[in-house]
């Protein structure tokens, strides 16, 4: 019989800090655990006190990929406590927007972090010199989409236009239409990506779980709709915190979520299996190509998700750029009366269902903050992942383990920090 | 003839003095900078920086640092003069630090020639927007350093006067021999 030791401190290709921690003796698991290591976020300390205006952009720099989700829900979450009711045209704008994030994130979580691991590449740096077309085609599509955010956003990153009841400033209509057509073009880069995912061997593993993800009747649900799950049907955003349940465990500092099982995941895979009958025709093909069927139970599979949504994203960012321009766009009005209330937010952000809650004061003053982050509700999901991984893969060499747990982890495109990216030098 | 100046700050603003390179962007966005500099405010950005390293000639990075100094000391260097030690060649798009992007754009022939980093010892990275007093007080440093870089590429040496008063003339500023 065997022992195994797997101590992975600080997963590589993750946002932030997690660690995989497996002991085997004997033939017997010990321990097979997935710690989070990093420090707990005081959200609300950031945001009480605030005025009403500043809170988006404070919350946007929470995260440098999902900076136009956190956003777009705490905008969400500000006008529902003020009762305002948003415009058709910024809810087309906004719609436009998390399609670019999605694109942005997806492209880079697909080709930069988790690719590697399929050709057996320790990282990207490599593939620059055996499949240099590859790193240089995932750099421009990562381009159409910072440029894409660019647009609707006023900057690529931390969005800077987007503001409550709508925009500081509207894009230009020839930025949109060149914008567009540079979606129209990069027809080929995707085609090419399809090519690729086809090839990679995706691991054979299968765990029935929860999957919750917004829900709307009208599309793919992203930016907005009803909390839905696979095993517990829909409710009402504001409801938020019967669905999610956070609790503390003692291998962690970040809270875990639960609803009906043990634990739930959210994310692509979440809202393919929730929502994937509407996706349109073009998604919905390179879904079969990839070998995707609903409901897929593999999370390795959560990365050939997102991939389809690249799919999905380029298209419907076309059909909406289409409806806009068909509309024109025009200033409004923007000004809200203010009312002391609470409200709950909730945008389907590339990682998964994220969800702010503000109460205001008469004065617009933030006084009460929560947020819930995708990652914080995965946590649970892949603990019990690799409690069912683990046993499977037992028989193989300790490396090739070690390696099955790392990529299920990064599978979940997990971001444990969403935060620190500090140089730590030594001078030669 | 000189192509662009970047300047990018990065860091994270909600982390004390981990954003003091977005807080030294965001006072450089006052100023008025010649026609041929831009300035940056990176965020968090990580990867997406690649985009802009490559449409310019000469970057200028200021971020936190850690380098075991006294907090608010800065330091200019360049990136072969450093040891990485954030992630030894690994790749996550945060941890990457600008080291690791700066070595894919070096593989990808999109970094610039000039590259010079201005890193600034923090005291303390924990949640929150202001920065330490150290910190805080070696901002005005870290300006005049990063104008002085400007300056030596434009050789426009009253950058740094013409800057602080915008009254000046800003054809004088960026073509002064």
């Amino acid at each position: 019989m065997k022992n195994i030791n797997v101590n992975v401190d600080h997963l590589t290709r993750v946002e932030g800090h997690g660690n995989i921690v497996v002991n085997v003796k004997e033939g017997k698991i010990e321990e097979c655990k997935w710690e989070v290591v990093e420090a707990p976020r005081f959200f609300e300390a950031f945001v009480r006190g605030r005025s009403y205006l500043e809170i988006a952009h404070i919350t946007s720099r929470i995260c440098g990929i999902c900076s136009i989700g956190h956003t777009l829900c705490s905008l969400q979450a500000t006008e529902a406590a003020m009762g305002v009711k948003i415009s058709e045209q910024t809810r087309l704008l906004r719609r436009i927007l998390i399609q670019g994030e999605n694109l942005q994130s997806h492209v880079l979580h697909s080709y930069f972090l988790a690719a590697p691991d399929f050709v057996g590449a320790p990282s990207v740096f490599p593939l620059v010199q055996t499949h240099p077309e590859v790193v240089v085609r995932a750099l421009r599509m990562k381009k159409l989409a910072n440029d894409l955010c660019d647009v609707f956003g006023g900057r690529t990153v931390h969005p800077i236009t987007p503001t409550v009841n709508g925009f500081t400033k509207l894009p230009e209509i020839k930025d949109i239409k060149e914008i567009r057509r540079r979606l129209v073009a990069a027809g080929p880069d995707l085609e090419a990506t399809l090519a690729l995912f086809k090839t990679l061997k995706i691991p054979d593993f299968q765990r029935e779980t929860e999957y919750i993800s917004l829900k709307s009747k009208e599309e793919y649900a992203l930016y907005e709709g009803v909390i839905a799950s696979t095993d517990a049907g829909t409710t009402p955003v504001a409801n938020y915190r019967n669905w999610t349940n956070e609790y503390l465990v003692p291998q962690s500092t970040a809270k875990y979520t639960k609803h009906v099982r043990d634990s739930y995941m959210v994310g692509a895979l979440a809202r393919f299996n929730n929502n994937h009958d509407q996706l349109p025709a073009r998604a919905q093909k390179a879904a079969e190509e990839l070998g995707l069927k609903a409901p897929c139970y593999n999370p390795f599979m959560n990365t050939v998700v997102q991939v389809v949504e690249v799919v999905h994203a380029l298209d419907e960012s076309i059909r909406l750029i289409d409806e806009l321009l068909d509309k024109g766009l025009k200033e409004e009005d923007r000004r809200i009366l203010l009312k002391a209330g609470r409200g709950v937010g909730s945008v389907d952000v590339p990682r998964g269902i994220l969800f702010h809650d503000y109460t205001y004061d008469r004065n617009g003053i933030c006084v009460e903050a929560n947020c819930i982050i995708p990652t914080n509700q995965n946590h649970a999901n892949i603990q019990k992942d690799m409690e069912a991984l683990l046993p499977q893969v037992l028989d193989r060499p300790q490396e090739e383990i070690r390696l099955s747990l790392e990529m299920l982890v990064r599978a979940y495109d997990p971001c444990i920090s969403c935060s620190t990216h500090l140089l730590k030098v030594e001078f030669v | 003839m000189a192509g662009k100046t970047l300047i990018i700050g990065v860091g994270n603003l909600l982390l004390k003095d981990e954003g003091v390179g977005v807080h030294v962007a965001q006072e450089l966005q006052k100023k008025d900078l010649p026609a041929e500099v831009e300035v940056y405010d990176g965020g968090v950005a990580g990867i997406g920086l690649l985009d802009f390293f490559r449409e310019a000639s000469k970057l200028v990075l200021i971020d936190a640092a850690e380098m075991n100094l006294k907090p608010g000391t800065v330091v200019r260097f360049t990136p072969e003069k450093v040891k990485d030690l954030s992630g030894g060649g690994k790749f996550s798009t945060h941890d990457v630090g600008l080291l690791e992007v700066l070595e894919l754009a070096k593989a990808l022939g999109h970094c610039p020639e000039d590259v010079v980093i201005i890193g600034i010892q923090p005291k303390e990275i924990s949640w929150g927007t202001d920065l330490s007093p150290e910190v805080q007080a070696s901002i005005p440093q870290v300006m005049e350093m990063v104008l002085k870089e400007i300056s030596s590429n434009f050789i426009a040496t009253e950058v740094t006067e013409a800057t602080e008063n915008n009254k000046m003339n800003k054809e004088g500023e960026t073509s002064t021999p």
